[in-house]
């Protein structure tokens, strides 16, 4: 028995898709670390990178082939396969979260009914990556690095998750393109303004779940050289950040379909300025992405890191009784809404 | 009941190609940097960093019990926020119990949890 | 269909060597891993079986936190205490009779008989609000002992961490 036609052909097109998406943001994470130094450069008044072609444009490719020509050391003490799978764990879960992110209305790599809970599912799996990284490298910064983003990371996953019941209170579905239409048709428009609060402890939790600062903890070098990263080195260190970059854009696509409409401009502003209807939909995401993307890069440059037992005590102590408080107050209003 | 001639997991078969590209994408990566990159190894490059001292003995000795009873909060709660998705799902067609029986849910879990917090469980400062 | 088949067969496969290479290993943070891997290919059985919830709470609780548990505690012992297990092959002659058992007999069961036609994965459909109303409005004693479970090892980790400490100080 053959196996059917349409597999083929199905297989084929997601791949076309992957393709696509996965050109795209790689290309967007590689120029945003250019953007990043170049613009915390000009926020210190300097110039940051100006050698490698114009405005130093070409800064990323040098980046990448000074890394792949650098030594790939695995220390003695490691164990070595864990220690050579784990940067490509961290990768791989981080990459996969994009195939659930629609970024047109019929435009997505998987049009799954539970999206929300396949990026929770894919970022809780991307833990273990930066845990066995930490555990297999055989050093003791490795090790404590390791721990404590494991612990940052798991604290800060719980008030994200609250904080997302609101949004899927909300909408009555876990499918993002469902999330975006309730959002277009409710009276606000945009899930930020009745879940303002849902949406700061969203915001705060994505800065702590792709350690950026203020919250780079494993990045502390005062205290703990570089984390878990500490023994890596060449691309295996490179796959690392990249993930992080890719994380990055996952969060800002996430902040802004579940918190901003996603590609649809709230009723109130079209009826105010009717000819802001013609920006196409892609577009509008796209200029939503890359606000939260500078956010995230003004942040770095802004504030100073704060300490472990802070960080801590901001999840523990402070954003989970937010994001309840939140979901309740949603509860209540689709309660009444109801009724 | 007359159930939809449904296969899910068919929906989710493009996840499964993502995770199988990006697998081949990050190995491909390591595997074309193996062919160009340098390999002079010594011993001393091979041992572990610790800010240029000799390394005393290895690093999986004792590590402190405090990140014990994260992982345990943790795991509570997980289960409390699928709960609370399952309910958030079907919420417009809840009847009035459904609705304080997830308030009451809440409340005992926050209870315990309070309890932890007041005590200093989560306290970093505090010796425990 | 026969696509599906494969799936199933495919899957059967990995559950098959990732057992086995959980009582072969002998670190024990390496047998901790095929666990993982074996949770994560439980989320997928559910997916398989069209409880696409089922499987997404899977992987989220178990693989995502039960085990972070189970790793964090591993992590307590000094690295002399994973490595090096001894397997224990009459222990374990015992201790894997009744799954083995239990197995040759369903797939004995399965050749004789054939799988019902109710057991197939296409009339099985798992409708999340149907599900959650029902356990929800009808099964709310259920939900309110769950909460007693969960909040039970909140308090049993301070009064551990306060003997800890007693026994500590002493």
């Amino acid at each position: 028995m053959a196996l059917s036609e349409g597999l083929f052909w199905a297989i084929f097109v997601t791949l076309l898709k992957i393709a696509v998406v996965l050109g795209i943001v790689l290309l967007h994470a590689a120029y945003t670390v250019y953007a990043e130094r170049k613009i915390i450069g000009r926020m210190q008044a300097r110039l940051g990178p100006m050698e490698v072609g114009p405005y130093g444009l070409l800064q990323p490719i040098a980046d990448l082939v000074k890394l792949l020509f650098k030594e790939d050391i695995i220390p003695q003490e490691a164990h070595k396969v864990i220690f050579q799978m784990a940067p490509l764990l961290v990768l791989v879960f981080a990459i996969t979260n994009l195939s659930v992110i629609p970024f047109h209305p019929s435009f997505s790599i998987a049009d799954v009914n539970l999206g929300v809970l396949v990026i929770l599912a894919f970022a809780g799996l991307g833990t273990y990556g930066i845990i066995l990284a930490g555990y297999s490298s055989g050093s003791k910064y490795s090790l404590l690095g390791g721990l404590r983003s494991a612990a940052q990371i798991l604290s800060y996953e719980i008030p994200l998750g609250l904080s997302l019941a609101g949004v899927i209170l909300y909408a009555e579905s876990f499918r993002l393109q469902d999330i975006v239409a309730s959002q277009a048709n409710s009276l606000f428009g945009m899930n930020v303004i009745p879940q303002i609060l849902g949406f700061i402890v969203f915001l705060i939790c994505a800065f702590a779940e792709t350690n950026r600062a203020p919250f780079d903890l494993p990045e502390a070098e005062s205290e703990l050289v570089a984390g878990y990263i500490t023994e890596y080195s060449g691309f295996r260190m490179g796959i690392f950040f990249l993930g992080e970059y890719i994380s990055m854009y996952v969060m800002a696509l996430l902040i802004s379909l579940c918190y901003f409409g996603g590609w649809t401009l709230p009723i109130w502003l079209t009826t105010l300025l009717p000819f802001i209807k013609v920006i196409p939909p892609t577009l509008i995401l796209i200029l939503k992405v890359y606000f939260f993307i500078f956010l995230f890069i003004w942040v770095r440059a802004t504030f100073p890191r704060y300490r472990f037992d802070q960080l801590m005590s901001i999840s523990w102590k402070v954003l989970i009784p937010l994001a309840l408080l939140n979901f309740l107050w949603i509860a209540f209003l689709k309660w009444r809404m109801l009724t | 009941m007359e159930r939809p001639d449904v296969f899910v997991p068919s929906s989710y078969f493009p996840i499964l190609i993502m995770l199988i590209v990006a697998f081949i994408f990050g190995v491909g990566g390591l595997i074309f940097g193996a062919l160009v990159r340098p390999k002079y190894y010594y011993s001393l490059k091979l041992i572990p960093y610790e800010c240029g001292n000799e390394p005393s003995g290895l690093p999986w000795q004792k590590i402190t019990i405090r990140y014990f009873p994260i992982a345990i909060l943790f795991a509570v709660f997980d289960v409390e926020v699928g709960l609370l998705y399952a309910w958030c799902y079907g919420f417009s067609e809840m009847k009035a119990l459904g609705f304080f029986i997830m308030i009451l849910f809440l409340i005992i879990i926050l209870a315990g949890f309070f309890y932890d917090l007041k005590k200093g469980l989560l306290d970093w400062q505090r010796g425990i | 269909m026969i696509e599906r088949a494969i799936a199933l067969l495919i899957l059967t496969g990995l559950f098959f060597i990732f057992t086995l290479l959980a009582f072969f290993f002998r670190h024990l943070v390496y047998q901790f891993l095929c666990i993982l891997v074996l949770m994560v290919l439980q989320g997928v059985l559910y997916l398989y079986l069209n409880a696409e919830f089922l499987g997404a709470i899977q992987v989220i609780v178990y693989a995502g936190a039960v085990l972070i548990m189970f790793l964090f505690t591993l992590f307590l012992f000094p690295e002399e205490e994973l490595k090096h297990l001894k397997i224990d092959l009459k222990n374990l002659k015992y201790s894997s009779f009744l799954p083995v058992a239990l197995f040759i007999f369903l797939l004995l069961s399965v050749l004789v008989k054939g799988i019902p036609e109710s057991y197939q994965p296409r009339n099985i459909y798992f409708d999340l609000k149907e599900i959650s109303n029902l356990l929800f409005n009808e099964y709310w004693l259920a939900i309110f002992l769950l909460a007693f479970i969960l909040s039970f090892p909140m308090v049993a980790l301070y009064v551990f961490f306060k003997r800890e400490e007693k026994s500590g100080s002493s």
